[in-house]
């Protein structure tokens, strides 16, 4: 009996593994971005604190249809996120799980879609169905081979075998183009554009709405003729006149008006279902499928935000024309694409809280011909010639960075023009992608990116005093105000950025151009100042060396130390280390900044005291990027705390309620 | 722009902690003469000209540079109709964020009306009461308390505190002797014709009655 009785538990637990959906699947692998948020280890490691907040305030609900539908109206919320986040039992949602959300952008819709664990199926699917938008709006359920649909225009929701899809069309309706517009002329398309926002089928504002519910109010009621010998023509004189003898008749036409409305919803609901039946269901092309996304999606990450080939976006910032290509060339068939730069190339964002440390990786992957061109860009290695410039005794923060310029130039220059390969011209713009490449032809890429921009190094290493002047007054016996032109010493960081010269003729050439700038005196020969202004609280030196620029606010590096400062002086030999082995480095020493701002700028007031807390609560800030390997670019950071034997989310959730 | 933008104009100059507000009065006969104001941030400016680049700074909306300038330029216009004030003056030093306001006035009456109305010119959405901030009688002038909800007092309380090193000074220059004032921080000229006061905002924040002044005259 006992051994059946295992044999059920098990054979039931099977079944539901067998039958629950698998979030990832679901998603679609050409979704445009994915964010995963593991709300199980979130609130396991935040120490009962609510973190929700800061996640709700990142949701924008409110999206207005600018273009189309109901006039600016904002459509009727069928689901809020924020309330489900708030209260997720009474949603009957699953708030201990994984959640996905993304977005997913095709010719008929576009919007974001939330997939969240139910715990109550039926909970969900009755709170969905009887509140007060589905009263009073149009929407349709539907029960598919793949669970069941409930659909507004703004609104499509899934229930699935224990899961619960949300999408949120980007717009307030779904634009379904009408069928014969494929025909239409490309000069046209503005036409095109302001007969389809005023068509009457299509286009729906409040005064629309209201000659539709008073044409049926008048059609549907006798009292119309009555109304109509009394002699009145006023509208809402006349419509209380039907509602003082027939109370219920605005809420007929209301009705109607509905109906109507689900009429059309039903329509284009023919023309989606189609596309979200699949949506519901596991997809054999889903996110789960897609090689860059499984590499990061492996080890139980608290949050991951991953870019699926953000350059077919990036290339619609990059072309100047993408806005004007698409309204004319809607129906035009495109040059073949050519993608051997920018395609197969992905972005991932991961944070993780671990106890007394926040740790977050990005990585950044590239399609083969591209990884090649960054590959031998990143093969550089940092010059510790440079360290010498900076005197590490009073180091607070420093960001080095050392990559072939020229390689990365190039890379953004094959992308560039593979986009504008890409894009359609009309014939009004078909000569501007070649004055583009003449204008890049001709600029000199020798000196712009070979001179001095491979190596940098950036540090701020103590404060130092500046005098300014500023106006005041001064009084003399009588009380009489003379305008005078007063002095005071100011603090401000100690800061130095040193950059690797890599041709020497090419430096000297530039450095006497900047020279003969009115900004800048001569204080040596190879030292120029711009004095502290009323634009710049400092004076700023540019001192050209044997091997590198130094640009500082700190007189004693660029009049006296221009050889760099004795080994026992620089930046301590493990710290030089970790900077030489990696292309970029970063490290902020939190607790050391925040102190000497506190102690350099002295104050009473709540800001100054909100720093001091911080600052005994943060430890190091480090960053730094890996070997490239695999098609693949990744960069670490770690934040630590002084706490470790808390959950960092804890802490700074209790921080911030502070603050 | 709203009253908020205004009140809190002041604050943005704590980073920098400096800056100086110059209520200033020469009497003419014992009614009549002229007023002028001066905001002076010269020493913040570098601050001020960074933070002003922001849409809002620390949760409040700021005013572009020359936002302020117009602002001057209505109050000087809605000045000119006020009855009793003339010879309005105002000069916008934006490089040095230097602001100065300067008319006549033919009785303390006036003044007091005309310093009403560019109070309520400000504050269109939180009304402030009608107050007399200067009276004469008896052989005194007395400079009064502005209401405890005073532009300052409305500041959060922490960010006031960011106002350290910032004054107001009160100058008041009389065609007859001092013969006494009731502020001990109140300091008489030599020739006994003028009375200045110099006190702390962070310090007005808390006691606004600091500025208050009875000046008694021979």
């Amino acid at each position: 009996m006992k051994s059946k009785f295992i044999y059920l538990i098990c054979l039931l637990s099977v079944l539901q593994t067998g039958f629950s959906l698998d979030l990832k699947k679901c998603i679609p692998n050409d979704a445009t971005y994915v964010m995963s948020i593991n709300f199980g280890n979130l609130n396991s490691k935040s120490n009962g604190l609510d973190y929700l907040k800061y996640i709700k305030s990142l949701i924008n609900e409110n999206s207005y249809d600018y273009y189309y539908g109901d006039g600016y109206e904002q459509a009727c919320q069928l689901v809020s996120i924020k309330d489900i986040l708030e209260k997720p039992s009474e949603f009957g949602i699953d708030l201990n799980s994984q959640a996905y959300i993304y977005q997913k952008n095709s010719q008929l819709y576009s919007g974001k879609t939330y997939l969240f664990k139910l715990s109550n199926e039926s909970v969900f699917e009755t709170k969905m169905t009887t509140n007060e938008c589905s009263k009073s709006k149009a929407f349709i359920t539907k029960q598919t081979d793949n669970g069941k649909i409930i659909m507004s225009e703004k609104y499509v929701i899934g229930i699935n075998k224990g899961v619960a899809f949300i999408f949120v069309n980007d717009n307030n309706s779904f634009e379904l183009e009408e069928e014969g517009d494929g025909e239409m002329e490309n000069s046209d398309y503005y036409y095109y554009g302001y007969r389809k926002r005023y068509n009457e089928n299509t286009y729906k504002d409040s005064i629309y709405e209201a000659e539709v519910a008073a044409y049926r109010v008048k059609t549907d009621s006798l009292l119309y003729i009555k109304a109509n010998q009394s002699g009145t023509e006023e509208y809402s004189q006349m419509v209380e006149a039907y509602i003082e003898i027939d109370p219920e008749i605005i809420e007929r036409a209301k009705l109607r008006l509905k109906e109507r409305q689900e009429e059309e919803l039903r329509k284009k609901i023919e023309k989606l279902t189609g596309d979200f039946q699949t949506i519901l269901a596991e997809k054999s092309l889903s996110i789960a499928s897609d090689r860059n996304f499984s590499r990061i999606d492996k080890d139980n990450n608290d949050v991951i935000i991953f870019f699926n080939n953000p350059m077919t976006y990036l290339g619609k910032i990059l072309n100047p024309f993408s806005r004007r290509s698409n309204r004319y060339n809607k129906n035009e068939p495109r040059p073949a694409a050519t993608t051997i730069y920018t395609s197969n190339i992905s972005a991932a964002y991961v944070l993780n809280f671990d106890k007394g440390l926040v740790r977050f990786k990005t990585l950044n992957s590239f399609g083969d011909e591209a990884f090649k061109m960054l590959k031998k860009a990143y093969d550089k290695k940092p010059d510790p010639n440079l360290l010498k410039y900076v005197e590490g005794t009073n180091l607070m923060a420093y960001l080095s960075s050392t990559f072939n310029t020229k390689e990365v130039v190039n890379f953004y220059e094959k992308c560039y023009f593979e986009i504008l390969g890409n894009a359609y011209f009309s014939k009004y713009d078909i000569n501007i992608p070649p004055t583009i490449e003449l204008f890049w032809a001709m600029l000199d890429k020798e000196l712009l990116f070979g001179t001095c921009t491979d190596r940098k190094l950036f540090a701020i290493n103590g404060f130092i005093e500046t005098k300014i002047s500023y106006k005041s007054y001064e009084y003399d016996e009588d009380f009489q105000s003379k305008e005078v032109t007063k002095e005071k010493i100011v603090k401000t960081p100690r800061m130095v950025l040193v950059l690797g010269i890599d041709n020497k003729e090419n430096a000297l050439k530039l450095f006497r151009i900047i020279s003969k700038f009115s900004a800048f005196t001569k204080v040596k020969d190879n030292v120029i100042l711009a004095s502290a202004s009323r634009d710049m609280q400092m004076n700023l030196y540019i001192v050209m060396t044997e091997d590198a620029f130094i640009l500082t606010n700190d007189a004693v590096l660029a009049l006296e130390k221009q050889t760099g400062y004795p080994k026992d002086k620089q930046i301590q030999k493990e710290e030089q280390k970790f900077i030489l082995s990696h292309n970029m480095t970063m490290r902020i020493f939190t607790d050391k900044l925040f102190k000497a701002i506190n102690e350099n700028y002295p104050s009473e007031s709540g800001e100054m005291k909100r720093i001091s807390d911080i600052a005994t609560n943060l430890g190091d800030f480090i960053f730094y990027d890996n070997e490239m390997s695999d098609n693949l670019y990744i960069t670490e950071g770690t934040l630590s705390l002084t706490n470790s034997s808390e959950n960092s989310l804890g802490i700074l959730l209790k921080l911030f309620n502070r603050l | 722009m709203r009253l908020k933008t205004w009140i809190l104009l002041l604050p943005l100059l704590f980073l920098s902690s400096c800056f100086e507000f110059i209520e200033e009065i020469s009497f003419e006969t014992e009614q009549a003469g002229t007023f002028e104001l001066t905001l002076n941030c010269s020493q913040s400016r570098v601050r001020l000209k960074n933070i002003l680049k922001l849409d809002t700074f620390m949760g409040y909306n700021l005013p572009e540079q020359y936002e302020i300038s117009n602002k001057l330029y209505e109050i000087s216009n809605a000045l000119k109709l006020a009855k009793g004030i003339s010879n309005i003056d105002h000069n916008s030093d934006n490089d040095q964020f230097i602001y100065n306001i300067k008319f006549h006035f033919d009785s303390i009456k006036n003044l007091n009306i005309a310093l009403n109305l560019i109070a309520a010119m400000e504050s269109k959405i939180q009304r402030l009461p009608y107050m007399n901030l200067y009276e004469y009688s008896d052989g005194s002038f007395k400079r009064l308390q502005v209401p405890p909800d005073s532009l300052v007092q409305n500041s959060r309380q922490d960010h006031i505190k960011l106002f350290e090193g910032a004054t107001v000074t009160t100058i008041y220059r009389f065609k007859k002797t001092v013969e006494n004032v009731s502020n001990p921080n109140a300091v008489i000229s030599k020739s006994k014709t003028a009375v200045m006061l110099k006190q702390k905002v962070t310090e007005l924040a808390t006691k606004p009655s600091l500025l208050n002044n009875t000046i008694r005259l021979k």
